[in-house]
């Protein structure tokens, strides 16, 4: 559905300040599909991320959208702008309007649909982040963090996007927050089967979500795998700064230390690991009796 | 005498309507009697809406009691005479790095605070100098503050406090808006001030991880102490902390889950190296 083709982009270039902050990166996400973007900070996913609908070109390389390139005359930003939403960083600094309801008609409204339409489509949107009809005439900045949070993400939503690309949707949030905008998340790609892609430093975060992993490191694109199969370069991942789960860094020190374990077990959870730690030891107790 | 004293302190905050009368209180300090010594680390954990951020804001003088007292090095925050002193032995740094920074260059942000005490020009650069060092922020002396990563940043923020001697440094929550790597340095330079200058650490965060190597854990909820000891006994409430919208190390979550079904892992382990040191006996 979405295509980077050898994608490079320098920030001013020839000038004192160039820097090369993405190096030919490539890779095609596919419709339906939930993706980490991990990498540390400088490390080009921020830039890499408003590529995604256009708010930057690149230098060199293309960006494909049903395989057709989004600068080409044919298509309209408009209309890949609302099909590619994407919901920024502090996301509740956004929000503008006078009530919670107008603020998310804004998107509809700017795709030219009637005030009807908006309303509708706003009230859909604030229902599917549970924030129900008491909300709509509330001033946002009346809501509590994750609410906020909330709100901003009905107003992306309510232009009825294909692909959700969210820059670190749960920072600043404390446990709680971090936990229902991220099960929120994960509902709405379940349930709408839209194509999600979470940017993110936390890697316990990218296992318990994410189906699949890219990892940006100085602006190149090191690891793109499925999530178990990316965690196990835990040397790698390490080396730049980044880790990898604590439920993986455990299994890989016991490993170390010569316990062996299958190879399909479920490193990636909590609930997993448990349960392979449990089994592990009851098979090492039956085999003394 | 602790260097901290705080005696049944309530705090509320009040809505006002149109008219000005008040339309709604809210209590979000209930009672909190604490004391901190002097030198030690103590991290303050909670939910949002816990209190830990008005209560940071009260050893500091930015709150006043609605009832009850807090004394820093004896002096009592309502006595409006001794604010300056409290703010010099008891300084604070906030969330986001960006809000606090207010001159071009490094080291003139670092002067701001023993400028505005009246410290001799000579003295503030010497202070200026060893602020610097002790952050490990010397390089960048010359550098804008506007291109500093946010770690670094916050390294400023803490050194334009150390330059006004502190006793005590109060944090709330200095790491909510930095990457792991700028979380780690923040980290690291305050236990070096802990461990090396004996400078008292007050840390307010909801990072649990955060937490692990303080000398004592403050768990605040609903504006009360709900749980006030060492690390691996606050962590061992695993599902009180649950339920308090909090989170537990992985590893003690881990060891617990483990213990739920019946193996015999001790209690308190918080880091993953005590985990497996402890897995392993298991399987011998």
């Amino acid at each position: 559905m979405i295509e980077f083709r050898n994608v490079d982009y320098i920030y001013e270039p020839e000038t004192p300040y160039e820097m090369h902050a993405v190096k030919n990166v490539s890779f095609t996400i596919e419709a339906g599909e939930f993706v980490a973007l991990l990498g540390h900070t400088g490390s080009g996913k921020s830039t890499l991320i408003e590529h995604f609908n256009g708010l930057l070109k690149p230098s060199s390389g293309s960006v494909l959208f049903h395989g057709t390139d989004i600068f080409s005359k044919e298509v309209s930003m408009k209309e890949i702008r609302s099909k590619i939403g994407i919901v920024f960083q502090y996301p509740e600094h956004q929000l503008f309007e006078s009530t919670v309801l107008r603020d998310v008609c804004f998107g509809p409204k700017n795709m030219g649909l009637s005030e009807e339409e908006q309303k509708e489509r706003a009230k859909a949107a604030l229902t599917s982040v549970g924030l129900d009809e008491s909300y709509y005439e509330m001033s946002p900045f009346e809501l509590s963090g994750g609410e906020k949070r909330r709100a901003a993400i009905a107003g992306v939503l309510a232009m009825e996007p294909e692909a959700l690309i969210l820059d670190e949707p749960s920072a600043g949030l404390d446990p709680r927050g971090r936990d229902e905008i991220l099960g929120l998340i994960r509902k709405l790609w379940q349930e709408r089967g839209l194509t999600v892609v979470l940017v993110s430093h936390s890697m316990d975060e990218a296992a318990r979500y994410a189906q699949r992993v890219i990892v940006m490191h100085e602006g190149v694109k090191k690891f793109d795998g499925p999530t178990r199969e990316v965690f196990t370069h835990a040397k790698e991942l390490e080396e730049i700064g980044l880790g990898v789960p604590s439920t993986v860094r455990i299994f890989s020190m016991l490993r170390a230390r010569g316990e062996a374990f299958p190879a399909d077990i479920d490193e990636l959870s909590v609930e997993g690991a448990a349960q392979a730690l449990l089994t592990h030891v009851l098979h090492k107790e039956g085999g003394h009796v | 005498m602790a260097l901290i004293d705080i005696l049944h302190l309530f705090h509320s905050f009040y809505r006002y309507d149109e008219s000005g009368s008040v339309s709604g209180t809210k209590a979000a300090l209930k009672d909190v009697t604490l004391s901190i010594e002097a030198g030690s680390f103590v991290a303050v954990l909670g939910h949002n809406g816990s209190g830990k951020s008005t209560l940071a804001k009260h050893i500091n003088a930015l709150f006043l009691p609605s009832k009850g007292d807090v004394k820093v090095n004896g002096r009592n925050t309502r006595d409006a005479g001794e604010v300056l002193l409290i703010r010099r032995d008891a300084g604070m740094v906030f969330q986001n790095p960006d809000n606090q920074m207010i001159a071009n260059v490094v080291e003139e942000e670092i002067a701001f605070g023993p400028e505005n005490i009246g410290v001799p020009t000579e003295e503030i650069w010497e202070r200026v100098g060893d602020a610097l060092e002790r952050v490990g922020m010397t390089a960048y002396r010359m550098h804008s503050p506007d291109r500093l990563s946010g770690g670094q940043k916050q390294r400023v923020a803490i050194a334009g406090v150390v330059a006004m001697k502190p006793q005590c440094i109060i944090l709330d929550e200095p790491t909510a808006m930095l990457d792991p790597m700028g979380r780690r340095e923040v980290l690291r330079t305050l236990h070096e001030l802990n461990e090396k200058e004996k400078i008292t650490i007050l840390l307010i965060t909801h990072h649990m991880d955060e937490t692990i190597d303080a000398d004592r854990v403050i768990v605040m909820d609903d504006g009360e102490v709900v749980l006030d000891d060492v690390p691996s006994v606050v962590f061992s409430h695993v599902e009180e902390l649950r339920s308090r919208g909090l989170d537990v190390p992985v590893a003690t979550q881990l060891a617990y889950e483990l213990r739920q079904k019946g193996l015999e892992l001790p209690d308190g382990i918080l880091s993953e190296e005590e985990f497996v040191e402890a897995y392993l006996k298991l399987c011998k």
